[in-house]
């Protein structure tokens, strides 16, 4: 029996490239395709184990964790990484109607000065939104060293980050679709969006990791400065009480001590540079069955069209930018464009609007509406729970400690 | 990649990283192509992929739990980095003194565990050999092997002069070895060299590079050093040159260019620590010299005894020599020690007269010490290099442990067990101590000097390392006119040797010459010096070698620390 999870991901890893294996007790028998053979430098047929004591008396290669052959098999599937399409199950519930709908979009996304109504009958199609899922790699100072796990699922059409309830709610979507589908589009500023959020998420990040080893950097420092302080003073002791001869040895010492004290603290400040990279593992793009609803947001006669999804898994709209500025901001109807509070800012309250009359509602009486928070959400944490992979479903995004040990960054050899 | 809607500027470049992932989703991103699905076996795997990659893999050393001492933090640190960060193939820099030998080991040991490292091959200077082996045996629990015997999987040891060499040489370069270690391996820089072609005709999938001193006077060897463990990382020669340069590193204002450069992606390839990083501190070593004027008698059996060893060396085959150099060394241990030598090669008169000398004078002033020392409430241990002049003062010093390589191990343990817990005295010939804690004993008689400095470091070693936490107190006896009274003059006068930080002596020594051997010099110096004068230039000659040696030690190491930075992140 092989009790060890990395031996077991490289048996599978082995039988996916094509090789065999079986099991012999608490040991494999492993035949390698070439390519393999090849890449972990081994032989064709060869007995493997987690137990070290088996090795030991049955001659087996011992594989466990931390076996570089491991880690260039993990290496070597995250290169190729995990890229596909799913398209989620239309739920067998009856989809809301024209009502729920209308009331639905009007609740998600409330007009300034406008009134959404829908303008003609639902339609179906699949929504994209891209999931994005990559290490980053915080680098602290030379020894300390962090991996995370980072994910971002980003609606493609209107490239904004989705809320953490509708990602999980999706991650939960069944998904047994089994035709090839046509490629959505518009996917690049989908991802270039979900890269730059996990980018600048890193940098908070590492700000924060990098307080954490401050502590380090001083007591580094501080122990170096010490140690030359306490060098440079036993020298310049020695100096005092020495002969012209022993003197001139001593005072080629302390110049060559000084400047090493100043290379090695230089040294130390450099060493404490932090830094990231992120490297991507995943791209799925979710085809999410959706009702597409036209509508006209309204302001008195003026009709501004738009359309919306209503992504049927979740039971909300996807969400949207401003038509006119592709900011991520309230929708205004303005008197000549629909736009949002970017494009369309309130103007500023005269003296005479800045005292209403009593009675009348602010707005009423011409001071501009108060702002209404952009949509804009800070980056959403990721769902706990991850789905059984037998579900076939889109499986969550995963919550990592902070303080996990690092790894080194994945490069391709 | 024209698409619909424009990506920010800037996110292009990120978007090469989605690269392989974006030909992976089928037909490209435009119209009328077909997308692949997700496949759901690929996803678990690339799950599973992540987490072996996370897990602790080299952090966790297998192999720690069975080792017989516990290694430094840096050690540990310095063996993962070059496990997993560098993929076996790393330059260990330290300063000396700092045990690379330990972080080679810790690498070694973890890789042979994994069955990584069945094929390994030892190359270290001649003097060093029984070192690396005593060390992997008694502290990894490695077993060893040399040249000639039964391999057995065991690591073979050999020296880099034997290995240069045919026969040694046409055995070694043909294997597929796992992992090579290669001790001073600034012996193997140059690549026109024995040493250099030879390192370079060997095959490993693990290379471990020793040096204290990775770059000397050259930038040159930098790249060389480098090149050894990861080809092409600094490109090629020329490019190298162009790079940064190819004046000495010691022209002023012609320091090399890019140094930072440099630094980081020698970093990527070199761990070095130095002693200012590490919470490592050892206490001083204070050394004293009593110079011992022997008897009449004694001195005259000296000078009949070292003059017909002068007159026979000059003469007789080198197996002979080593005889008569073994005499000499013994004579100036005692003459005690020397007499049933002498008796054997049939120097009658001289072995009859050194047997009456029971009582030299260096052992008047050994018992007037202990006196001193154990009045004052210190442990001592003292040493000597032969047996018979064991015997001899433990006949003189009664209530003293006595301990020596012969014991079996469960006696050799009761006496260190007498020593700590109730003798003031530990009588001993060079086996005390191996392995074993005497930290509780800070002072140190030399009762005879070995004509090795290395010996001499050895023997200090065993009370001044890590965990001393007093001051090491080294008084050596030294008979008047006699060879060890040279050696001892050019040791201390030229070098320093009581002052040097623990591992700086082989540093200089190895400077002198690729295959320096001290005791062997003084012995040739000795034979081949008319008088005691001449023998006393000649000294002086060596000793002028190893202060220059010493000068260019210092010189480098500024070099080093100029060019290699400590473990910066690749």
């Amino acid at each position: 029996m092989i009790a060890d999870p990395a031996l077991e991901f490289w048996l599978r890893h082995v039988a996916a490239d094509g090789g065999l294996w079986e099991l012999a007790g608490d040991s494999a028998y492993v035949v390698l395709p070439g390519q393999l053979r090849d890449a972990y430098r081994l032989p064709e047929e060869l007995q493997v184990t987690a137990d070290p004591d088996v090795a030991r008396e049955e001659g087996a290669t011992l594989l466990t964790a931390g076996h570089p052959v491991l880690a260039e098999a993990a290496d070597r599937v995250l290169v190729a990484g995990d890229a596909g399409y799913l398209v989620l199950d239309r739920p067998a519930a009856v989809p809301p109607g024209r009502d729920v709908l209308q009331a639905e979009v009007r609740e998600a996304f409330p007009a300034d000065h406008g009134r959404i109504d829908l303008s003609g009958e639902p339609a179906f199609v699949l929504h994209p939104v891209v999931r994005v899922g990559a290490l980053v790699t915080y680098e602290l100072s030379a020894e300390d060293r962090f991996q995370e796990e980072a994910e971002r699922w980003v609606d493609v059409p209107s490239r904004r980050e989705l809320p953490a309830a509708l990602a999980r709610s999706l991650s939960k979507a069944l998904c047994t679709e089994r035709n090839v589908v046509p490629p959505a589009e518009n996917l690049l500023p989908a991802i270039g969006h979900a890269h730059r959020l996990m980018d600048s998420a890193s940098v908070s990040r590492r700000a924060v990791l990098s307080a954490e080893v401050s502590g380090g950097f001083e007591a580094e420092r501080g122990r170096a400065a010490a140690y030359y302080a306490d060098t440079i003073a036993g020298i310049e002791r020695r100096l005092v009480a020495s002969t012209p001869d022993r003197a001139l040895v001593l005072r080629e010492r302390l110049r060559a001590t000084r400047e090493e004290q100043a290379r090695r603290l230089a040294e130390i400040a450099e060493k404490y540079e932090a830094r990231h990279v992120i490297r991507p593992y995943r791209l799925h793009v979710l085809l999410v069955p959706a009702l597409r609803v036209a509508a006209d947001v309204l302001r008195g006669s003026r009709r501004y069209p738009m359309s919306f999804d209503w992504l049927l898994p979740a039971g909300v709209y996807a969400p949207v930018r401003c038509p006119s500025c592709l900011a991520e901001a309230a929708l205004v109807a303005g008197k000549e464009k629909l736009g949002c509070e970017v494009c369309l800012p309130p103007k500023p309250p005269t003296a005479a609007a800045a005292k209403p009359a009593a009675g009348i509602p602010a707005s009423a009486a011409g001071k501009p509406a108060p702002v209404k928070p952009a949509v804009t959400k800070p980056p959403a944490a990721p769902p706990a729970a991850a789905p059984k992979p037998s579900q076939r479903r889109a499986v969550p995004p995963k919550v990592r400690g902070p303080q996990q040990k690092a790894r080194p960054a994945l490069t391709r050899r | 990649m024209a698409d619909g809607r424009t990506a920010r500027s800037g996110e292009w470049d990120a978007l090469e990283l989605y690269a392989s992932l974006l030909a992976s989703l089928g037909g490209g991103v435009g119209a009328g192509s077909v997308g692949a699905l997700v496949d759901e076996r690929v996803s678990l795997l690339v799950d599973e992929a992540v987490k072996v990659w996370s897990r602790p893999g080299f952090d966790t050393f297998l192999s720690v739990p069975a080792l017989r001492f516990t290694p430094f933090d840096y050690q540990l640190q310095a063996a993962r980095s070059a496990l997993r960060r560098m993929r076996g193939r790393a330059i260990l820099a330290d300063e000396v003194g700092l045990g690379k030998t330990i972080e080679a080991g810790l690498i070694l040991a973890e890789l042979r565990l994994r069955g990584l490292a069945g094929r390994t091959l030892v190359i270290t200077p001649a003097g060093l050999v029984a070192q690396w082996r005593e060390e992997l045996e008694r502290k990894f629990g490695v077993p060893t092997t040399i040249p000639g015997q039964d391999a057995d999987r065991g690591v073979l040891v050999v020296s880099l002069a034997a290995a240069r060499r045919d026969p040694l040489r046409s055995q070694l370069t043909p294997e597929s070895w796992d992992l090579i270690i290669v001790d001073e391996a600034h012996r193997v820089r140059a690549p026109r060299s024995a040493s250099g072609q030879l390192i370079r005709q060997l095959r490993s999938r693990y290379l471990l590079l020793l040096t204290a001193t990775p770059v000397e006077n050259r930038l040159q060897d930098l790249y060389e050093m480098v090149s050894l463990v990861a080809p092409g990382l600094l490109g090629t020669a020329a490019q190298f040159r162009a790079a940064h340069g190819t004046a000495p590193l010691a022209t002023p204002g012609r320091e090399p260019r890019n140094v930072a450069a440099l630094r980081k992606q020698t970093a990527e390839v070199m761990i070095r620590h130095r002693r200012s990083e590490v919470s490592v501190l050892l206490p001083q070593r204070l050394a004293e010299t009593i110079r011992v004027e022997p008897s009449g008698a004694e001195r005259q059996w000296y000078a009949d005894l070292t003059a017909r060893v002068r007159a026979e060396g000059r003469t007789t085959t080198s197996a002979q020599r080593l005889t008569l150099r073994s005499v000499a060394k013994l004579a100036g241990s005692s003459p005690a020690a020397a007499a049933p030598t002498l008796a054997k090669i049939g120097w009658d008169d001289l072995a009859r007269r050194g047997s009456l000398l029971t009582a030299p004078a260096k052992v008047a002033v050994l018992l007037d010490r202990l006196g001193r020392f154990t009045q004052a409430g210190h442990k001592v241990l003292v040493f000597t290099a032969f047996r018979q002049t064991l015997e001899l003062l433990t006949d003189q010093v009664p209530g003293a442990a006595v301990y020596h390589g012969s014991l079996p191990r469960a006696e050799k343990e009761r006496t260190i067990a007498a020593f700590r817990d109730e003798a003031q005295v530990l009588l001993s010939t060079e086996s005390a101590g191996e392995g074993r804690n005497l930290q509780f004993c800070h002072v140190m008689v030399n009762m005879d000097l070995p004509w090795n400095p290395m010996q001499i470091e050895q023997r200090l070693g065993r009370l001044h390392r890590v965990g001393q936490e007093h001051d090491v107190l080294l008084t050596n006896l030294v008979a008047s006119g006699t060879i060890e009274e040279q050696v001892l003059r050019v040791l201390e006068a030229k070098i320093n040797l009581f002052e040097l930080v623990v591992g700086e002596l082989d540093m200089i020594l190895g400077r002198v010459d690729d295959e320096f051997d001290f005791e062997t010099t003084v012995f040739d110096a000795f034979v081949a010096s008319a008088d005691d004068a001449e023998f006393g230039e000649r000294m002086a000659a060596i000793g002028d070698d190893l202060a220059r040696a010493r000068t260019d030690y210092l010189a480098s190491r500024a070099s080093i620390d100029n060019l290699v930075s400590e473990e910066v992140g690749a």
